[in-house]
């Protein structure tokens, strides 16, 4: 019996409508969350599988996430191309960008191709060549916090340098360079006064040999030495960190949500007593009124899942204005009426089983 | 053949408590298919409580029921629910309608919980609200309509699943006089078509309009 079902939803809209949006502000924090960190985790993996082959060499005790400004030599760097296993390396110095976190990694203009592959797919404009060596030019990769907003010919400020965009890479393209935004390595290290790197992309000659070969480098030469997997492996960790703060969000938003379901029912089924002792008196069974509850819960979840998706929808599009990583899935959708349908449902079987175990001779007699 | 049979029928309210109340006291009591019986007594002689009983809403003390040679006592709560879905139809002095409901509504309700499809069920409740005179009102909220026209929706609901008795508990004591001489003349040409009508009421003038009056004092059948 929908249509009572939805009739009932009817009878106390300001209630109802409030338990909806209980719901829906659920549904959206989740969706938005659960879409940033899912992003996050592919972008990763597509950078794990970039990175095969290489290892990343940088100070002991310092990390490729967060390490900029120089720190190893160019002699250094020689010496590791003449490692043993070595095929070339890619030294590069890291500098933080003002924007949102984004980083800036110098790298030879020579020997781009070296880094990110010959190829590689440019959206717009063209990739550094030999000729930039100390030009104050940017190619923007898509994991840029602003890309979608910035494009060839707009000025960057780099170090409070303008660096000119001449290129743009595809939307995925470029997960294996550590940085966003890909700069000459001569023009930065001119800016900051040094010829020191921050650290050296290595090449393996046999990929199977990667892990063994970080090691010995490790061991010889008193680096750092991470491969992909490790690389990986450490941005996982941090990513689970996120994760762990979306599921914690989702399950605090779940109760909040849940219990402004249970209320609502509850108040619902104490308003309704007579009515449920008049349906019990010409022929309703436990079940009857159980599922009648029970689908009034599920058309609210429903109802509040959709509102929900919209919003996130909305969210998730304010995200991606900014961040490429944040999209809208079918997947999600799911998730988000799975969501709020088994939340409205699980919040009602209470209330619901209290309505079902009414008697109907004490019933008649409320008022 | 009996409809209704009720052996050493008794209900203790407040069992083993300071406030115990024996409100039937062993009531033996038999009603044939098709039989118009009054019961009727003073305020609180336990009239209510029997039909209430007899109709299973509520479940006796000790004793046992016969619907129709079933003995109800070892029912469950949905059997006795599915049997006075199939079995009774209910008229209540306060009317029990659902009150967010319109009339067309509440009258299709038994028949929904009852497996109905919604169209089949409002084709019946059209006809039933025809047969009780409220052509036009069926799409009215209950609260738009008179206390006399809610016992006639009250009734058609009763009727909904044609049911083989009808029991209803002063069915008149909130109307006036000729609101409730017009239910009785419905529910006294229901009876003629065969369905058993039990009425519980204390005015004697409905009473008498009865083939059978059971008089209780007490909780116990003084007169039958």
């Amino acid at each position: 019996m929908i249509d009572i079902a939805l009739k009932n939803l009817f009878r106390n809209k300001t209630r109802n409508a409030l338990t909806i949006l209980g719901i829906a502000i659920g549904v959206a924090l989740l969706l938005s969350l659960v879409s940033i960190s899912d992003g996050i985790n592919k972008r990763i993996s597509n950078f794990g599988e970039g990175m095969v082959g290489t290892i990343s060499v940088f100070p002991e005790g310092k990390s490729m996430f967060i390490s900029t400004g120089g720190q190893l030599s160019k002699d250094f760097a020689d010496e590791l191309e003449n490692f043993e296993g070595v095929d070339y390396v890619t030294p590069y110095y890291g500098v933080r960008l003002q924007y949102m976190g984004s980083y800036a990694m110098g790298v030879p203009a020579d020997k781009v191709s070296e880094m990110v592959g010959e190829e590689i797919k440019i959206k717009e404009g063209r990739m550094i060549d030999e000729g930039d060596n100390d030009e104050r030019v940017a190619v923007i990769c898509s994991t840029y916090l602003n890309y979608k907003n910035t494009n060839v010919g707009d000025r960057i400020s780099i170090l409070g340098k303008d660096f000119e965009v001449v290129g743009k890479l595809e939307e995925g393209e470029g997960n294996n360079i550590a940085g966003n935004v890909m700069v000459p390595i001569d023009a930065l290290q001119e800016i900051d006064k040094t010829d020191q790197l921050t650290g050296i992309i290595v090449r393996v000659s046999d990929v199977k040999r990667t892990e063994e070969i970080a090691e010995d480098i490790k061991s010889t030469l008193g680096v750092e030495a991470e491969t992909s997997k490790d690389l990986v492996r450490k941005f996982s960790d941090m990513t689970s960190e996120i994760s762990l703060m979306t599921y914690a969000i989702g399950v605090i938003s779940a109760l909040i949500g849940g219990i402004g379901i249970a209320n609502t029912m509850l108040m619902s089924v104490s308003e309704r007593r007579r009515e449920i002792g008049i349906m019990k008196a010409i022929g309703a069974t436990r079940n009857m009124i159980l599922k009648q509850f029970l689908q009034e819960a599920v058309i609210l979840g429903l109802i509040g899942g959709i509102a929900g998706i919209t919003l996130a929808f909305l969210g998730i599009y304010m995200i991606s204005l900014m961040m490429t990583f944040a999209a809208m899935t079918l997947n999600l959708i799911f998730v988000g009426l799975l969501f709020s349908v088994g939340l409205s449902t699980l919040f009602s079987i209470y209330p619901a089983y209290t309505a079902a175990k009414v008697d109907p001779i004490i019933a008649l007699k409320y008022e | 053949m009996p409809a209704i049979i009720t052996k050493n029928l008794q209900k203790i309210f407040n069992k083993g408590k300071n406030n115990e109340f024996l409100a039937i006291k062993g009531i033996n009591l038999s009603i044939d298919e098709g039989e118009f019986i009054a019961i009727t007594g003073s305020s609180g002689c336990g009239k209510s409580t029997l039909l209430n009983l007899i109709s299973t809403i509520d479940s006796p003390t000790e004793g046992k029921i016969y619907i129709y040679d079933k003995e109800i006592s070892n029912m469950s709560d949905d059997e006795k629910a599915i049997l006075r879905r199939k079995i009774f139809g209910f008229v209540f002095q306060q009317f029990n309608l659902i009150n967010s409901l319109t009339v067309l509504e509440n009258i299709t309700m038994p028949m929904r919980l009852e497996d109905l499809n919604k169209k089949k069920a409002e084709e019946r409740a059209r006809l039933l609200i025809k047969q009780v005179g409220l052509d036009g009102k069926e799409n009215n909220k209950i609260s738009e309509i008179s206390g006399g026209q809610m016992q006639r929706v009250a009734i058609a609901r009763a009727l909904a699943n044609n049911p083989k008795i009808i029991l209803a508990d002063e069915p008149t004591g909130n109307l006036d006089s000729k609101s409730g001489m017009q239910i009785m003349e419905i529910l006294k040409d229901l009876n003629k078509s065969g369905i058993t009508l039990i009425i519980v009421t204390h005015d004697l003038n409905i009473a008498n309009t009865a083939e059978r009056i059971i008089k209780i004092k007490d909780g116990e059948i003084v007169e039958s």
